[in-house]
This record gives structure tokens, sequence and C-alpha cells, in this order.
């Protein structure tokens, strides 16, 4: 086993004992951070995998992002915990995790174990950041204006609809 | 038989002198008809009536005219029209026949022109009445002068609409209306007759111009010819169109009818010119009457002749009788043409035009003194009305109006044949030829012989029952009604107009004018003068005394049984009474034979129309029933599919919805199922592929 | 390099592992993070992919999943607090408003 082995089983079983922790803590906050592990460790995996630019980009935006929204929900709807003393089944959890997985395995295993050998082909030994962005800018350009477009769209009409029912709530009250 | 239409080029010939005259003649009428017809509504009565007389009297002086300057015939031929390559003409014949007609036509016409003036005068005279006249005038004339026998039947049925208009001249009376439709309809059911043959005549000759056909038939021949000869079977039809026009049996039953006319009328009419024109048709085409067809006319003309004779002894409408008389000597005419006879005819035609006309306007006059007296009484307020036609009712006008009853004496004596009368010239040549074609052929008939020879004794019968009745005895009508008593005491002889006309008849019925030996025609200077050969045969001396003893037996029964009789009141019911009034049910075969039939057969049509009705309602129903069975399947089976597979959905959707409690992890839960279908499925194509 | 099933593994584990707490957890914040653990999974596979592509599509489309996977969970925590300001409470068995 190298090196680069060894590196990887570490973040692999960093990001599975995360979400393990996710399934099963009760304490939101605990969740959350286990989620900021979770993303690190996944942003780690993009390194190994040669894509240094999408490790960056997934720092910044998920867990420097999403991570604190998601925060800043979890301490707006912040109740005692007490109050979130479900009566759980761990094993319907286990379960379900060792299903859905089981299935997707097996579905992929012959992709898994019988992908052809294949060469790395040889990036820039700056990273795949300008590469990245010069093919963002010419072949897949179309895609990129358009989603673009669509997430202007999505966020404005957000924040318009939460304005809508900010007055409506207004007016309740 | 020639298998298509024989092409014929007719070469035209213009009119003469003679034939332009005759032209004129035959345009007066029609003039005067024209005019009087437009403006007689506001022209006074007597304007009216004197021009159609003058007119009439111009036309007698220009017929005669005529009659004394032709020698020989003229013909002429003009072009009528063509349908492509097919000429048609019209043409005209002058001959001793036709300038003989002619005077005949247009004397008696402006006799009967003058007596209507005043006999109309106190009648309902509406302004159509010369018009009529004249319309009629000039139709007879077309006949007369007419070659071609398509215009001979377009005047034809002119004279048949003529008397139409006549007979129903007063059609405010019902049996006047009914009389004339009556008459149009026998005189059309005849004509059909004509038509077939002018058919047959041109399909034979490929026209039908008389001329042209006379000089194409063997008359010989035709004489024996077979059944299935079409020019016999032409000259057939010709016959059989006379049978309506010129009243033979069975279609005679129009005739005692149309005495429902005015009186002046009848006798131009019904007398003297348009029922001879029947005869007159049959001389000028006498060529084509083959074997068969000779007996066949002879044969009806015997039944015609003797049995309206019959009919005329139990009659008391007094114009009938003369009607009556008019169908018998039609029948004798008829005879002579049929054993060819044709001069005997043709002079039995014109002797009986003048005394027959004379009779019926004799007897007219009577008419009209009885209607004078009738009109006197309704104006003082007593309508008590009475039929001024029956003879029952006359009676002793021989003291009253002398006049009258002497020209009805003469020609009375005409008709019976007494000798000195110009009936018996005519008479007499009918009988003599009669007599020649049984000693020439034999067997039965002398049965048709024997049976003129009673028909002659009949005829003498019924005669001098009228007279006895009419001019005879005392006046019956006051017996019934004593006011009548003091009216026929102040009765006076008929006016001057009436009068004149009746006398100049009763001239012409003397034996003078036909021939200088009263006893017989052969030396007569009449019939010399008129046709270009004389066919009289030689003299038979013992037929006419055998007619004249019969006639003379007759006369004695008669007067034994009607002379100063006064109880001519009581009705007979016996057979002959019944058979008499009722024509010999021939009107009642002629209901059974084709009314009854036609009237059957439409009634089953209409029934059988209900059923075919009943069939399309079946059909209906049919279509109605199909397209509720549509409306139900669109309704059960389309609809249901729809619905079917909507419910099928809505089936899945319910199905799956109980599972979602509106949980979104369950909408989670079976994306990610889904998902891993999709992806199984996925995998499983590329391994198979 | 390091072998495809490796990162298959993980990312199927993920996946899995994302899918329970989606399925299980009744706290709506919980199921947010299986979401964006879902999405982590997916990205961790088409990199995988990707490294072998000289286009580099892998790489980008993960990018673009980035992206809408922010823009959604903003969309997400907005309705999450209305609801929250609505029912005073981020229980799931409490939002039933879509159960017939």
């Amino acid at each position: 086993m190298s090196v680069m082995e060894f590196v990887f089983i570490f973040f692999g079983v960093q990001i599975i004992g995360s979400s393990l922790v996710i399934l099963f803590t009760r304490n939101v906050v605990y969740a959350a951070t286990a989620l900021l592990s979770t993303l690190l460790g996944v942003a780690a995996l993009f390194v190994i995998a040669g894509s240094d630019l999408l490790a960056v980009v997934q720092l910044v935006v998920y867990a420097g992002g999403v991570l604190i929204l998601l925060l800043f929900g979890v301490l707006y709807t912040y109740r005692a915990p007490e109050t979130y003393y479900e009566k759980r089944n761990s094993f319907i959890s286990i379960l379900s995790v060792v299903i859905i997985s089981g299935l997707l395995m097996f579905l992929l295993s012959d992709l898994a174990f019988n992908f052809p050998e294949l060469h790395r082909p040889p990036t820039d030994r700056f990273g795949i950041t300008r590469l990245t962005g010069y093919l963002w800018i010419t072949n897949n350009i179309l895609v990129f204006e358009v989603v673009a477009l669509f997430l202007l769209v999505i966020l404005v009409g957000a924040g318009w609809i939460a304005s809508r029912v900010m007055d409506l709530n207004k007016k309740e009250s | 038989m020639n298998p298509e239409l024989p092409h014929i080029v007719i070469q035209t010939i213009s009119p003469d002198g003679i034939s332009r005259l005759a032209l004129a003649i035959f345009f007066m009428p029609l003039i005067t008809f024209f005019v009087l017809f437009f403006t007689g509504k506001h022209l006074p009565a007597a304007i009216r009536s004197w021009l159609a007389a003058v007119v009439m009297g111009i036309m007698f002086v220009l017929s005669l005219y005529i009659h004394i300057q032709t020698k020989s015939e003229h013909l002429s031929i003009w072009n009528w029209f063509h349908i492509g390559t097919i000429q048609f003409t019209t043409s005209m014949l002058i001959s001793g026949y036709s300038t003989t007609m002619m005077v005949i036509a247009t004397f008696v016409s402006f006799m009967v022109h003058l007596y209507s003036i005043q006999y109309m005068k106190e009648r309902r005279n509406h302004p159509k009445y010369f018009p009529y006249l004249a319309l009629f005038v000039s139709s007879m004339i077309g006949i007369i002068v007419s070659d071609n026998l398509i215009i001979t039947f377009i005047f034809w049925e002119l004279v048949g609409l003529s008397s139409f208009l006549l007979i129903g001249f007063w059609y405010e009376k019902d049996a006047a209306a009914a009389a004339a439709k009556k008459a149009f309809m026998y005189n059309k059911f005849a004509d059909l007759a004509f038509i077939i043959a002018i058919m047959i005549l041109y399909t034979v000759y490929g026209t039908t111009e008389l001329s042209i056909i006379k000089a194409h038939t063997n008359t010989e021949v035709l004489l024996h010819a077979s059944i299935y000869s079409l020019p016999v079977l032409a000259g057939f039809a010709i016959w059989f169109a006379t049978v309506g026009k010129s009243a033979q049996f069975p279609l005679y039953v129009w005739l005692p009818d149309a005495m429902a006319g005015p009186t002046p009328v009848s006798a131009l009419l019904h007398a003297a010119t348009m029922v001879a024109a029947g005869v007159y048709l049959l001389l000028k085409t006498a060529f084509l009457l083959g074997g068969w067809v000779s007996n066949c006319i002879v044969i009806i003309g015997c039944i015609t002749a003797l049995l309206p004779a019959i009919q005329a002894i139990r009659t008391f409408d007094s114009k009938k009788v003369l009607a009556f008389s008019t169908v018998s000597q039609l029948g004798f005419m008829m005879m002579a043409v049929g054993v060819g006879a044709l001069d005997a005819a043709f002079f039995h035609l014109a002797t009986h035009a003048f005394f027959k006309a004379c009779l019926f306007l004799s007897v007219g006059a009577v008419i009209h003194a009885m209607h004078h007296m009738q009109q006197h009484r309704f104006s003082h307020g007593y309508y008590d009305p009475f039929d001024t036609l029956d003879m029952r009712l006359m009676g002793g006008f021989r003291k009253k109006m002398p006049l009258t009853f002497v020209a009805y004496i003469v020609s009375y004596a005409a008709l019976i044949g007494l000798p000195l009368f110009s009936g018996f010239l005519s008479k007499d040549a009918i009988l003599v030829s009669l007599y020649q074609w049984c000693t020439e052929h034999g067997s039965w008939r002398w049965l048709i012989l024997a049976s003129a020879l009673s028909t002659v004794a009949v005829t003498t019968f019924y005669m001098t029952r009228q007279l006895f009745l009419i001019f005879f005895g005392e006046f019956r009508l006051e017996q019934k009604d004593a006011a009548y008593k003091k009216l026929f005491t102040e009765l006076k002889e008929s006016d001057w107009l009436i009068n004149i006309p009746v006398i100049l008849l009763a001239v012409m019925s003397f034996w003078f004018f036909f021939s200088l030996n009263p006893l017989h025609a052969q030396t007569g200077w009449w019939m010399k003068e008129s046709f270009v050969s004389v066919q009289l045969h030689t003299s038979v001396w013992f037929i006419p005394l055998i007619a004249f003893v019969c006639t003379c037996i007759a006369f004695l029964f008669a007067a034994k049984n009607y002379y100063n009789k006064s109880d001519v009141f009581e009705h007979k019911n016996d057979l002959l009474t019944s058979l008499s009034e009722h024509n010999y049910y021939i009107e009642r075969g002629i209901d059974l034979a084709f009314i009854q039939p036609v009237m059957r057969l439409s009634t089953g049509m209409f029934i059988v129309d209900k059923y075919i009705d009943k069939l399309i309602h079946l059909k209906v129903y049919f279509f109605i029933v199909l397209s509720q069975a549509a409306n139900l399947w669109d309704i059960f089976v389309v609809d249901g599919l729809v619905h079917l597979v909507a419910g099928i959905s809505r089936s899945i959707g319910s199905f799956f919805r109980k599972y979602l409690k509106g949980e979104v992890q369950g909408y989670f839960y079976f994306t990610l199922v889904a998902f891993i279908l999709v992806l199984l499925w996925f995998v499983w194509y590329q391994t198979a592929a | 390099m390091i072998p495809i099933s490796y990162y298959i593994t993980v990312s199927v584990l993920l996946f899995g592992i994302g899918s329970a707490i989606v399925l299980t957890r009744r706290n709506i914040l919980y199921v947010l993070m299986g979401i964006e653990l879902i999405f982590n999974a997916a990205n961790i596979n088409l990199v995988a992919f990707g490294q072998y592509d000289r286009n580099l599509n892998g790489q980008l489309f993960t990018m673009l999943i980035i992206t809408i996977a922010a823009a959604e969970s903003v969309v997400a925590l907005s309705i999450i607090i209305l609801l929250f300001k609505k029912l005073n409470s981020v229980d799931l068995a409490e939002i039933k408003n879509l159960k017939e």
C-alpha cells in the first residue's frame, strides 16, 4: 500500500465516520460540525483525484458558504436538545445504509472492478485551474451562461418570495 | 313495309286566284273572331251580331262564286317548317267536294247568324257568342279546304273546342257545363285515333299530304289487304276518329246531351256542319279504306242508324229527338261510305244539312215562343220554371205559328224521305247503293239492308210523333197552369229575323235544288255540276217503293198513337223507356270498363303507397335505432376506454398515494427506489448489449 | 494510481449514509445535511472518473453541481425559516401539508 493509498483511506474513513456521526447524533450542532469534517474530507479526496481547483471551490463554497448558512439555520431554529429526543431505531438506519449501499455497489461493481487501465493525462504543474478556466470559456460556454442565468433567476426569485412572505407575516402580526 | 321513313321531296305549288279567294274566306271569320273576342265587350250587342252576320253573308257569296267558277281541282302547297332536312308542308285543295261543302257551311252559318241575332236577344247573351261562332266557322272552313292531315287535325281540334265553348255557353246551367265536358271528352278520345293515323301515314308515306298519299296508294290492293297492312290500319284509325266526331255508336252519347246549348248552335254544329266533318274526312281519305274496314263502317253505321232512332220514340225533349235523328242520319251517311257510294253519302250530307238545320231552327222558334211566355210569367212574379223544350207541354202551335209550321212540314217531309223533297233523293241514293252492295256480295249484308229500311220506318214514326205533339192538338201547358192560356192566345208569329232563315232553309229542302227529276237523282244537275264523276248506280225502282211503303205504314201508326192524344203525360215504365233514357247503358258500360278499373287502380296504388310509407318508416326506425346504438357505443365504449385509462392511472396513483402520508422523506424514498430501478435497467441493458 | 473502486466505494457509502439520514431523521436540518452528503457523494464519483478525461468534463460538471447545490440550499433554508415562523417547529412530522 502506497502512501497515496494510505492517505486516501485516511480521508475516506474521515468522511464515512463523520457522516455516521451525522446519522446517529442527537445534537444538531454536533451534526453540523460533523458535516464540516465530512466536507473537508471530500475536499482532500478531490486533491488526491487531481482536481485542486475543485477542492478549493468545495472548501470555499460548501464549507464556507453552505455550512455557514446551515449553521445559521440551526441556530435560528435551535431549541433545547431535550425536545429533540426521538425514539429512533438505529437498526433501521444501519439497515437502510447497508441496503442502499449494497445495492449500489452491486450495480456498480462491474464498472468498479473491471475498469480498464487508464492513465491520467498530463496536467499543468500548477494544477488544472488554467485549463478549467479555458474550457469554461470555450467548450462549455453555453452551459456556463445557462447555469449563470439559472442561478440568477433562482436567487432573485427566492429573495422576492421571501420578501413577499415577510410582508404577509407582518400583516398577520 | 319500309324500315325507314321514305324521303319525299314535295314540290310547292303557289295558290292561284281561286285558292287565294278560298284563303280569304278562311281568314274572314278568323279576323272576326279576334276582333269580336277582344272588343266585343265594348261594342253594343246589335253591332256585334250584325257585323258577324254580314261577314257570314259575304263569305257565302264568295264561296258561291268559287263554287261556280271551279271546274277542276286547285291544289296549293306551301312550305310550313322544317326540322333538319325533313320538310313539313301545308296544302289546300279546292275541288268539287270542298266548294260544295263550303257553300253549304257558309249558307247554313249565315242563316244561323241571322237567326241568332233575334234568338239571343232575349237570352243571356255574353259577348263571346259571336266570336265563338266565328271561330267555329273559321275552323270548319279550315277542315274543308285543308289537304294536309296535320292541318286538318288542328282544325278538327279547334272545331271540337268551339263546340265545347258553345255547348257550355250558358255555363251557369250545370247540365250545359257537363254536356260540354262530355262532348269534349268523347271527341278527344276519338282524336287519339286521328293522331295514330297521322303517325302511321307519316311512317309509311313520309308525308301527310293527302294528294301525295293518294298518288301512292293502290286502292284495289287495299280492298283485299290483310289486317296487318299499315295503310289499312291508318284508314281504320281515321274512321275511329270520326266515330267520335260524327257520333257513331258507341260514342254518340254526347250529341243528345249537347242540346243543352243554344238552338242556333245545335242547328249549325250538331246538325249541319261539325258532325258532318267526320263524313267529309272519310270521303277525302276513302282510298285508304280496305276491305274489312269498310265492313266495319257499314255495320257500325247500321247500328248507329237504328238504335238512336228507337231511343227517339220515347224522348220528350224536342231537341233531343232531333239529335237522335241526326245521329241516325249520320249512320246512313256512314253506311253509304262503307259500301263505297261516296257520292251518295255526300249527297245525303248536303241535303241533311239543310233540312236538319231547318228542323232545328223551326223547333227553336217554338221553344223561343215558349221561353217568351215563361219570361212573361217570371216578370210578373210567378216563378214556376218548366222545361221549355218539353214536348209534352207544347201542342197546337200549328194555328199560332203557321209559317213555322209550314217550314217544319217541309223539312219533316224531306227527313222522312217523301218524294218531291231533297231527302227522298239522297236517301234513295243510299238505299240503292246498299242494295247494289248486297247483290254484289250477298250473305249477311241483306240484314243491313233490312235494318236500314226499318230505320226509315222508325224515323218516320218518331218524327211524326214530334210533329203531332208540337203542332197539333191542344196546348197542354195551359192544362198544367191556367195562366198560360191567355198568353198562348196572344202568341204571334216569330220575328222576321227568325222566320227568314227558317223559310230559306225549308226552301232548300225541296227537290229542285238538287235534281230536276223529283224522283231520281241520277240526272240531277247538282250532282253533275258538283262532281267530276258521277258514280251513282243504275236505277233500282223497287227499293224506293219499299221505303215509301214503310214510311206510310209508320206514319199511319204514329198518327193513330199521337194525333190528338191527351194522355201523353203518363210515363211508360217499360224496358224501351229505360234503355232509351240511359242511352242503352253505354255510359254505364264505359264507366265500368274504363273508369272503374282506373279508380280501383288508383285506390290500390294509394294503399301500396301507404305500405311503401310503412317501409320507409321502418327504414327510419332502423336508422334511429342505429344512431341510438352508436350513441350508447360512444358513451360506454369510447368514453369508457378513456375513463378506463384515467381510472387505471388514478388507481395506480391512489395505490401509491396511501404509502405517502405527506412526509417528505417518503417522497425521497420513492425517488431513490425509482433511481435504483433505473440504474438496474441501465446495467442490465449494458450487459445484455 | 488509486484504483477507481476505492472512489466508488467511498462514494457509494457516502450516498447510502446520506440517504439514510434523509430517510430516518425527523429534523429538517438533518435532512438538509443528508442532502448535502448525497451531493458530495456524486461529486466524488464525478471527479474520480473525471481525472481520466482530457476535456475535464467531470470536473466541470462537478463545479456546476457545487454551484447549484449552494443555490438550492439557500432556497431550502429560506423555506425552512418561513416554515419555522409558521409552525414554530422544524419537526418533519408536523409538516404534512402535502397529505390529502
